[in-house]
C-alpha cells in the first residue's frame, strides 16, 4: 500500500506541479467561453453595410425593403417570445409581442419595452441598409464598389458593400446581377434572391386572379407540430427543453469522457517511456513490486483527471452563478435544462464508472505500451491501431444525437473498448437492463483481462527489457516465448 | 555463524537461448565487503538482480537475510543499479526523500539525512536544483545517496565507479568503507581491479556466467606464481641455471645495448631470494632482478583467460 501511494503520489505531483497541467486545466473553460463568445463577438462586431439596388422597372426595391424590415421584426418577435417566457419580467415582452404580432412597427413597441428596449434593438440591428445608387451603370458604380469612392449614408460616408442589377425580360423572366468584392458572403444575395423572388410569385398570382391578400393568407398556411411523449405523464406530453437536455449532455459527457481518457492514457505514456529511457525503472523495481508501479502510476494519472473534472465543474458552476445575469433572453430556460441535466446523478454516476472501466482499459494498455518503447516515435509504431480504434466511438457518438436507438450503435456497445463511450450516450435513450447489465459485464471482464495482460506486458519491458518487437516474438506462435 | 545477508544458489539464466548465468552460487556474510568481477557481459548484473528478485532464475534460488526476495527484506537493501537514472524533472531533495520513503522512511527523517548526505557529498546547493541540470558525476552522486538514504544493512552497487572522475571515484571509495565501519554490508561489481584489491574483504570473481574464483583477496593473489623480472648481459642463458625452480621462463626481448630481458614465474614453494642464489651461484650475469608484486588485475586475467581455454 505505502509503495503504490507514494508512487500514485510522485505521479500526481509531477503532473500538477506542472504549467501544463494548470494550461490544461484552462484551455477547457477557455475554448468553451470562446465558442460562446466568439460568434456573438463577431456578429456584434459586423459593421452594417450599404447596398444599392438598379431595378429597372422599380417593382421589386421595394420588396427587397420590406424584406429586410420582415427580418428585422422576426428577429424582434423571436427575442420577445424568450424574454415573455421569463417568470416575473416576461409580462412587458408579452405585451409588446402581441402588439407586433398584430402589426405594430419596432417603433411603437420601444415604448412599451422600456428599459428592456434597449437590449432588444441592439440585438436586432440593421445589418444591411439600403442607399440611393450613386450611379445606374456597372462602370459607374466600380469605383463605389472598390472603395476609391464613398456613398452618402445617414452614418457618413461608406463604401458600397454590394450592388444589384435587376432586369426584367420581355417574356417576364428576372435575372440578378449582384456585384461584390465580398464574394464570398451569402446573406445578402440570399436576402435579395428571395424577395425578388416572393415579389415575383405574388405578381404571377396576381395575373392568374387571385388577390394578393389570399396569397398571403395561402402563403402563411403552415402545420403547428406539438412534439409529444407518450413516456410523459398524460395532460404534460409535451417535449420540452427539459426533457431533450438529457440526451445533449449526455453525449456531450461521452465527448468529454472520450477526450480526457484519451489525454490521461497519453500521459501514462509518455510518462512511462520517459522512465524507461532515463533509467529509473531499476531503481524503482528494487523499492517497489511491479505491481504497485503499475497501480501507482494508474491511481496518480486518474487523480490528475479527476482534479481537472473538479476544475472544469468548478469552473462551470461559477460560469454559471456569475454568468446567470448575463444569459441572452430566452436562453434562460434551455440553460436551466441543460444545467439540471449535468448535475443529474443519474448522468454523473455512470460517468464517473465508465470513466474508472474507460481509464483503467486505455490506460493500462499504454501504460504496457510505455514500457515497451524508449522514445515517443517507438510507441507511434504501436500506437497507431489503439488511435484508429478510439476513433470509432468518436464517430459514432455522431450518430447517437440522430438515432440512439441504431442497431449498429446497440451492436458497437457490446464492443467492451467501446462501451464507456456509446453507452453513456445511449443511457438516456432507456436502453434495455439487458443491455446495460450485459455490457457493464463485458466491460468489467475485459478490463480485468486487459489490466492482466498489461501487467505482463509491462512486466516483460520495465524488468527484462523488453522491446517494441515483444508483439512479434509473441504471435510467432511456438517459435520464441518473448522474455 | 550468522546468517549470510546474500546468497545465490545453484543460479541459472538464459536469456533467448543465451546463458547468462550458469549454476553461479556465492554468499556474502554481514559485515564484510565483497567485490563482484567479472569482465563485461560476464552475467554480473543479472545476478544481482537475480538476488534481488528483480528477475526470477531459471533455475536455483536466491536469498536476502536467508529469506527469498520480498519488499520486507528488501527495505533493508539499497541498491544502485548500472542503468542508472533519475526522474530529470525532479529536484535533487525530492528525489531521495521519494525513494527513501519508498524504503519505509518517514517523510521528515528522510528529509533530514538527505539533507545531510548532500552536504557529505558537497551536493548541499544543489538540494532545489532539477536533476536535468546535473552534471553526469553529480548525478551519478545523487544516485548512489537514493541507494544509501535509508540506512540500509546491505547495500549493492553494480559498477558504482563508472562515469565518476578519480577525485569522485576515492570519494566513493572513502563512502564505501566508511559504511562498511558502521556495519553494512557491501557487495558491489565493477571490471576495475584496483578498487577491488584496494576495498574487498572478498572478492568473486565471474566469467561468461560462470564463478571462476571466491575467496579473499591474498588467496586471489596466491593463484598466480610469484615472478621476477631479470635482465642478463649479452649472450647469458638463464634457463638451465633456474630450470629446477622455475615454471615458466620467458624471453622479453634484449634492449638497445644488447641486453636480455626475462619474465621468470617461479615453481611453488621457490621465492625470489633461492632465484638470486641460484644466479649468482651459476655465474649468470645478472643486470637486473626486480621480484614483482602481483596484483587483482593479472588474477582476473590469468583467471578468465584460463576460463576461456578450459570453456
Amino acid at each position: 500500500m505505502r509503495h503504490t501511494y507514494l508512487i500514485a503520489r510522485r505521479e500526481y505531483l509531477s503532473y500538477v506541479a506542472t504549467p501544463g497541467f494548470w494550461l490544461s486545466m484552462a484551455m477547457v473553460p477557455v475554448f468553451m467561453l470562446m465558442g460562446i463568445a466568439v460568434p456573438l463577438l463577431l456578429d456584434r462586431s459586423t459593421p452594417t453595410r450599404y447596398f444599392s439596388i438598379i431595378d429597372a422597372d422599380g417593382r421589386y426595391e421595394q420588396a427587397i425593403t420590406e424584406k429586410l424590415e420582415r427580418e428585422r421584426l422576426d428577429q424582434a418577435r423571436t427575442l420577445l417570445k424568450g424574454l415573455s417566457a421569463v417568470p416575473g419580467e416576461g409580462e412587458q415582452a408579452a405585451r409588446a409581442l402581441k402588439a407586433l404580432d398584430g402589426g405594430a412597427g419596432l417603433d411603437s413597441i420601444k415604448d412599451m419595452l422600456g428599459p428592456q428596449s434597449k437590449t432588444i434593438f441592439k440585438a436586432i440591428k440593421q445589418d444591411y441598409v439600403l442607399v440611393p445608387a450613386p450611379a445606374q451603370t456597372e462602370a459607374g458604380l466600380k469605383p463605389y464598389l472598390l472603395g476609391n469612392k464613398t456613398v452618402s449614408t445617414p452614418d457618413g460616408d461608406h463604401k458600397l458593400y454590394a450592388a444589384a442589377f435587376i432586369n426584367r425580360a420581355p417574356d417576364g423572366k428576372v435575372s440578378i446581377n449582384y456585384w461584390s468584392t465580398a464574394i464570398t458572403a451569402q446573406a445578402l444575395k440570399d436576402i435579395i434572391r428571395r424577395a425578388v423572388r416572393d415579389q415575383m410569385r405574388t405578381e404571377a398570382f396576381a395575373r392568374a386572379g387571385l388577390q394578393t391578400e389570399i396569397v398571403r393568407s395561402i402563403n402563411s398556411l403552415a402545420p403547428k407540430l406539438a412534439s409529444l411523449s407518450p413516456e410523459k405523464a398524460e395532460g404534460d406530453a409535451v417535449v420540452t427543453a427539459s426533457d431533450r437536455a438529457p440526451y445533449v449532455v449526455a453525449v456531450m459527457f461521452a465527448f468529454v469522457l472520450w477526450s480526457i481518457v484519451f489525454s490521461v492514457a497519453n500521459m501514462l505514456l509518455t510518462s512511462t517511456i520517459e522512465e524507461k529511457s532515463g533509467k529509473v525503472l531499476d531503481s524503482l523495481l528494487c523499492s517497489a513490486p511491479v505491481r504497485a508501479l503499475l497501480t501507482g502510476k494508474l491511481l496518480g494519472v486518474a487523480a490528475v483527471s479527476f482534479t481537472l473534472l473538479a476544475g472544469w465543474a468548478v469552473a462551470a458552476g461559477l460560469a454559471t452563478v456569475l454568468g446567470g445575469q448575463f444569459v441572452p433572453a430566452g436562453g434562460g430556460g434551455k440553460i436551466a435544462a441543460m444545467l439540471g441535466a449535468v448535475i443529474d446523478p443519474a448522468l454523473i454516476l455512470p460517468f464517473l464508472g465508465y470513466f474508472v472501466f474507460g481509464y483503467l482499459m486505455f490506460g493500462s494498455i499504454f501504460l504496457a505500451l510505455g514500457s515497451l518503447c524508449e522514445t515517443l516515435q517507438e510507441a507511434q509504431t504501436l500506437m497507431s491501431p489503439i488511435i484508429f480504434t478510439l476513433m470509432v466511438p468518436m464517430m459514432a457518438l455522431v450518430f447517437v444525437m440522430k438515432d440512439p436507438g441504431s442497431p449498429i450503435l446497440a451492436f458497437i456497445s457490446w464492443i467492451p473498448l467501446f462501451t464507456p463511450f456509446i453507452m453513456l450516450a445511449r443511457l438516456p435513450s432507456d436502453p434495455s437492463l439487458y443491455e446495460i447489465v450485459g455490457t457493464t459485464l463485458v466491460m468489467i471482464i475485459t478490463t480485468l483481462l486487459v489490466l492482466w495482460g498489461a501487467g505482463r506486458v509491462f512486466r516483460a519491458g520495465a524488468m527484462h527489457g523488453a522491446g517494441v518487437d515483444y508483439f512479434k516474438k509473441m504471435f510467432k506462435f511456438g517459435k520464441t516465448k518473448p522474455t | 555463524m550468522s546468517t549470510p545477508v546474500f546468497t545465490l544458489q545453484n543460479v541459472s539464466k538464459t536469456f533467448a537461448g543465451k546463458p547468462a548465468v550458469r549454476d553461479l552460487s556465492f554468499i556474502v556474510k554481514a559485515g564484510t565487503i565483497t567485490g563482484f568481477l567479472g569482465p563485461n557481459g560476464a552475467g554480473k548484473s543479472t545476478s544481482l538482480r537475480i538476488g534481488l528478485g528483480i528477475l526470477a532464475p531459471d533455475r536455483g534460488s536466491a536469498e536476502l537475510f536467508g529469506a527469498p526476495p520480498n519488499f520486507d527484506v528488501l527495505d533493508r537493501v539499497g541498491f544502485l543499479p548500472e542503468e542508472r537514472g533519475l526522474y530529470r524533472k525532479m529536484n535533487v531533495l525530492a528525489a531521495i526523500v521519494f525513494f527513501a520513503r519508498l524504503k519505509g522512511m518517514s517523510a521528515k527523517a528522510a528529509r533530514t539525512k538527505a539533507l545531510d548526505l548532500l552536504k557529505q557529498f558537497d551536493l548541499e546547493g544543489v538540494a532545489d536544483k532539477k536533476i536535468k541540470t546535473l552534471s553526469k558525476g553529480m548525478a551519478q552522486k545523487v544516485q548512489i545517496i537514493c541507494a544509501i538514504v535509508h540506512e540500509p544493512e546491505l547495500i549493492i552497487l553494480d559498477e558504482p565507479f563508472s562515469g565518476l572522475d578519480p577525485v569522485n571515484q576515492r570519494t566513493l571509495e572513502k563512502l564505501i568503507r566508511t559504511l562498511a565501519d558502521h556495519g553494512a554490508t557491501i557487495l558491489f561489481s565493477t571490471h576495475v581491479m584496483e578498487h577491488a584489491e584496494r576495498l574487498c574483504d572478498r572478492i568473486v570473481l565471474i566469467a561468461a556466467g560462470r564463478k571462476i574464483f571466491d575467496g579473499d583477496v591474498p588467496a586471489a593473489l596466491q593463484t598466480l606464481p610469484r615472478a621476477v623480472l631479470m635482465q642478463t648481459g649479452k649472450g647469458a642463458d638463464p634457463v638451465i641455471a633456474l630450470e629446477n625452480m622455475v615454471q615458466n621462463i620467458a624471453h622479453e626481448g634484449d634492449d638497445d645495448k644488447g641486453r636480455q630481458n626475462w619474465w621468470v614465474e617461479l615453481a611453488a614453494g621457490a621465492d625470489a631470494q633461492d632465484v638470486l642464489r641460484a644466479c649468482v651461484e651459476k655465474g649468470v650475469n645478472l643486470t637486473a632482478f626486480e621480484p614483482q608484486k602481483r596484483h587483482l588485475h593479472d588474477v582476473f586475467m590469468h583467471l578468465v583467460d584460463q576460463n576461456e581455454d578450459t570453456a
